[in-house]
Formats: structure tokens, sequence, C-alpha cells
């Protein structure tokens, strides 16, 4: 071994030495012949030589245990893509490779992919089971779901009730495992949310997310509204925009309020609401406000469940307002029929409406 | 000093870490990362298990310096493979799989801290935007070598350090890695960089270990 300059080495100088490393991390003998020889005729750098090597013994730090469990746990998710809560907050990472950084449209593409997929993901679950009231797709994610006509009223782990509203899927990592319990939601569903201060409850609707320790609310977030709607009975809760360059957008809801998120801008409304209209559902009170008729078509075909055929355009743009509280389908049309010409034919679950 | 010098008996630490268990059939054991990574890329299952296997505790370990969450770190690991395996065709090459990995793993930590703190807002009234990079010896791994007293001294001199002084000693002594791969990981341009901020930092050690006033480290060390 080639003699370095080591009488005028401090500590940080043996630490960062290859072959002094390496002889205390292989352990050659030859080497152990050599310091010995070496700190016998350098006494005073001794103790930088002892210091520096139980240094980088107790560098070693501890290793941490994983149990085979875990490690095959996880890989069954990722085999299977079902993504952590935190990570349904997030679009992906980018894969840049080292010292490659500026390949901008390659990100974007691949970002973009990651986002069918995703969305794929999602449609294939809530379409392999049509008539899904639990799918348990293994021992961690619990997805629950409702079909046009359908509402369910399910309780979480921690005893919380939801009320899922038809065509509304929500899931959930069983258990609430962890220091967060973590709803995921497209559709409606109203929620009664039990007291834990030491685990928020926050439900994760697209771009938004409400946060609540212990209250009832209810959450409107359909895909095809252009808008997310949190409406708050009682207690508190926190309403706040996923995105962190949206984090300005946070609003804390006192009873009786709501607040309208438009999907585009993101912009926050908040207002007063009417209980009936966005809680009326729950109630079984089907209501309509200022509806035009494409709504009324959707909102008749979500509540009850039905196929809806429609034959010309009213000739007149309708406003329709309305409560119908457990009320049948044909009751709600021949309501219409007197206010509205319409004509309409019921055969099964196939509609049919002439304007 | 001389005789106890003398006196003093090398002895080896053997212990090992190995805590990565490969199936005995794994076909990508001997082969060099360039190659199992084209593989991955290329589709291959068992590659991917491979990167998988031998990264894993890795990550974990680096992630506990990050936070004790342990949930945490297990969804941060999940999604990064999850999006490993969705965007394998697409991504780059790398002749060093685990460095790269942790490029991507120290980001993601990051970003599921600062959210869970968003989280958690209601509760700790104040959103942390300052992560720590905890850092510390154990004493059981080591106790043939220091005493508790030792170890205390040598982890209050390591938590005077910043995050950045500790994450480096952290990749550099444990994970043994390269400087440019440290500049890598941690983002600098330059490796002299990461170079001359290890030094610092153990210079740094240095220093408060000679002025610990109780118990001279260097001298308890010579038993």
């Amino acid at each position: 071994m080639k003699e370095k300059d080591y009488k005028n080495y401090l500590l940080e100088d043996f630490l960062l030495d290859d072959d002094f490393r390496s002889w205390v991390h292989d352990g050659d003998k030859k080497l152990d012949y050599f310091w010995q020889k070496w700190m016998d005729s350098h006494p005073e750098k001794v103790e930088d030589v002892l210091t520096a090597r139980q240094i980088l013994y107790s560098m070693k730090f501890m290793p941490v245990m994983v149990e085979e469990d875990e490690r095959g746990d996880t890989l069954q998710n990722i085999i299977q893509r079902k993504t952590s809560a935190y990570g349904s907050f997030n679009s992906g990472d980018n894969f840049v490779p080292f010292r490659k950084r500026s390949n901008k449209v390659l990100f974007s593409i691949a970002a973009s992919i990651a986002l069918l997929i995703i969305a794929a993901g999602s449609f294939y679950f809530m379409n392999i089971d049509p008539d899904m009231r639990e799918t348990r797709l293994s021992d961690t994610v619990i997805q629950k779901s409702t079909v046009k006509g359908q509402k369910l009223t399910h309780t979480l782990p921690d005893g919380s009730k939801v009320i899922l509203n038809s065509e509304s899927q929500i899931s959930y990592v069983d258990h609430f495992h962890g220091s967060s319990r973590m709803v995921r939601l497209t559709g409606e569903a109203f929620f009664e949310v039990v007291e834990d201060k030491s685990r928020p409850f926050t439900v994760i609707t697209g771009n938004t997310s409400t946060q609540v320790l212990g209250t009832s609310f209810n959450v409107n977030a359909f895909p095809e509204n252009n808008e997310t709607k949190v409406s708050l009975l009682t207690g508190k809760v926190r309403v706040f925009a996923n995105n962190e360059e949206d984090s300005k957008w946070e609003v804390f809801l006192e009873p009786g309020q709501k607040v309208s998120i438009d999907r585009t801008s993101g912009e926050f409304i908040q207002s007063r609401y009417d209980f009936v209209r966005e809680m009326g559902w729950k109630e079984n009170i089907l209501v309509f406000d200022k509806a035009d008729h494409e709504s009324v078509v959707k909102e008749l075909e979500r509540w009850y469940g039905v196929n809806i055929t429609t034959v010309n355009n009213p000739p007149l743009k309708w406003e329709i307002k309305g409560h119908f509280k457990d009320a049948s389908l044909e009751e709600v049309l021949e309501s219409l029929q007197y206010t509205n010409k319409i004509e309409f034919k019921i055969e099964n679950k196939n509609v049919e409406l002439k304007f | 000093m001389h005789s106890k010098a003398s006196h003093f008996k090398l002895t080896h630490d053997k212990e090992k870490t190995d805590l990565v268990k490969f199936p005995s059939h794994d076909p990508f054991k001997l082969k060099s990362d360039h190659e199992i990574w084209q593989a991955f890329k290329g589709g291959n299952e068992s590659a991917f298990i491979h990167i998988y296997n031998s990264c894993y505790d890795s990550l974990v370990q680096y992630g506990i310096n990050f936070s004790m969450d342990r949930e945490l770190i297990r969804d941060c690991i999940q999604d990064l493979f999850i999006e490993l395996r969705e965007k394998r065709s697409k991504i780059g090459i790398t002749d060093c799989i685990k460095p790269y990995l942790f490029v991507i793993f120290r980001r993601k930590i990051n970003r599921y801290l600062k959210l869970k703190a968003r989280i958690s807002k209601i509760q700790i009234e104040k959103v942390q935007d300052k992560f720590e990079f905890e850092l510390s010896f154990e004493q059981k791994l080591i106790n043939k070598q220091l005493n508790g007293e030792q170890i205390q001294q040598l982890n209050q001199a390591i938590s005077k350090l910043t995050n950045q002084e500790r994450e480096i000693i952290f990749l550099f002594f444990y994970e043994g890695y390269t400087y440019p791969q440290i500049s890598d990981i941690l983002g600098y341009t330059k490796v002299k960089t990461a170079r001359s901020l290890l030094y610092k930092a153990l210079s740094a050690l240095r220093k408060t270990l000679e002025t610990s006033s109780v118990g001279h480290l260097y001298t308890l060390l010579l038993f």
C-alpha cells in the first residue's frame, strides 16, 4: 500500500479516505499490520485513527426491520396498481434519467399516459360488476358503488356513516390504517363522521378535498357536472384544493354554508344553501331547481335507474321547479305532463319522452 | 498513548446487514444494473421483481430518516413502483438503479410529507414546511464499540449538523454512493458541491466532538 500523507490527516480525512474505509470495512489482515505499525510510529495520530474507525463502524446505523409480509403485500398492491391515498392526490413523478433533465416533451406524454391508465383503471372497476354493492378487491381497498336508481347506506370502519347517491362510488383503505381516514368519492354522498381528533377524516374528490374532525356534510362531485359542491349540515369542515399551486383555495364552512368549486377555473364560491335542494336526495326527495329538460332527463335516469329516449325538443326552454317525496317515476312524469306538454311511455326500464 | 495503542487489538466487525433475500432462482442475481434495467424496460417481470426486492429495504431505510411514519413510506414506495411499471418503456436508461430510484423517492416522499402536513393542518395548527432529515446512531448495533454516553455524544454532534449534511453523510457512508450519484439525488449541478459539503459536515462533527465537555470521546475510545 502506497504511503499517503496520513500524518497530516484530520479525522475527516481518514473518514473520507477510500483505503482507510476499505480497511475498516473489509478487514484485510495485511492492512491491520500496516496500521498497527503506522500507529506505533505516529502516536499523536492514534486517537484520530481509532475514532475514525469507531465512527465508521457506527455509520452502519441500525438496519430497519422489514417484514417479509410487508414487502410481499406491497408488491401485490403494485402489481394490481393500487395507488395509495397520498398518490391519488398527486399525478406521478417524472422519471427523468440522470443528467437529461430537459426532455419536457417526454414528461408530458408520460404523464398523460399515466392519467389515462388511471382513468381506464377506475372505469374498469366500476364496470366489472354491474350490480356491485360491495367489491372487496383485496383486504386493503374497499369499494362501494351504486348504479342508477340505487342508494346505499354504508358504515365505515370507524363507525362513520355514508349515504351514497345513485351512480356514485367511494373507496377507502380497510380499517383506515395509518394516521388519517381518507375516502375517495366520485358522484355524491352524505357523510356523518364520528369524531376522532387524532385522525382527520378526508374526502378526496378529483382536485378538491374536504376534511373534518366530526361532522355531517354532503359532497356532490358527479364527473359530468362542472362543479363540485360541499354542503355542511353540522360541525366544521375545511375544504381545500389538492393541487399545491392552488393552495390559496381553502375555506372553512359553518353549518348551513356550502362551497361550489368550479372544476375548470378551480375557483371556490362560498354561499348559503337550501337543505332540500342539496341534501333532499338522502330523505328520498327528488328536487328540481330551475332545471332544463336535459338535466331533468339525466336526473330521472339516475334517480329511477331507467334509460330515457327523447323525441323532439320542448318548444320553450324548461325551468322546472319542484320537490317529489317518495314519488314513483309515473307520478313525476304525470305531474310534468300537467304543466308541460309531454307524452310518455314506460316499458320496464325504458322510457320514451315526447316533447 | 503509545503503549495503549500497542495493546489495542484490532478486531473487525464481520456483521453484514444484508437483509435482502433473493429467491434462489433469481436469474438477475449476477447481471449488471444496465442489463437488469434493459430487461425491465423490455417488460421482463423477473427483472422488475429483482429490482423491487433489491431496493425495497434500502428505500425504507432512507425513508425513515425523513419520517417515522412507516405507512407513508410504504405508500410512497408502492406508488413509485406502480408508476415505474406503467412508464417502463418510456423511462430513461440507467446503469445505477438504486440511486436512480432514490432520486424519485426523495422527491415523492417530500411531497407526501407536505401533503400529510396539509391534511393534518387542523390538528397541528401550523404546516411544517421544513422536513427534518434525522440521523442517529443506534446503540444496539454497535454496543461492542461504543457505550451509551459515547453514542449520545455522537448523536448530539450529528444533530448540530444541517439536514443536508446529515443526508449526505447517510448517502455516502451508509449507502456508499459516489459524489456524482449524491449530486444527482440531491440535485446539485456540480459534483464539487457534494464533496465540499460532506467535508464540511465531517469537520464540523470533529470540532463538536473535540469540544464535548464530559468524557472526551477520544480518550473514552482508548479503553
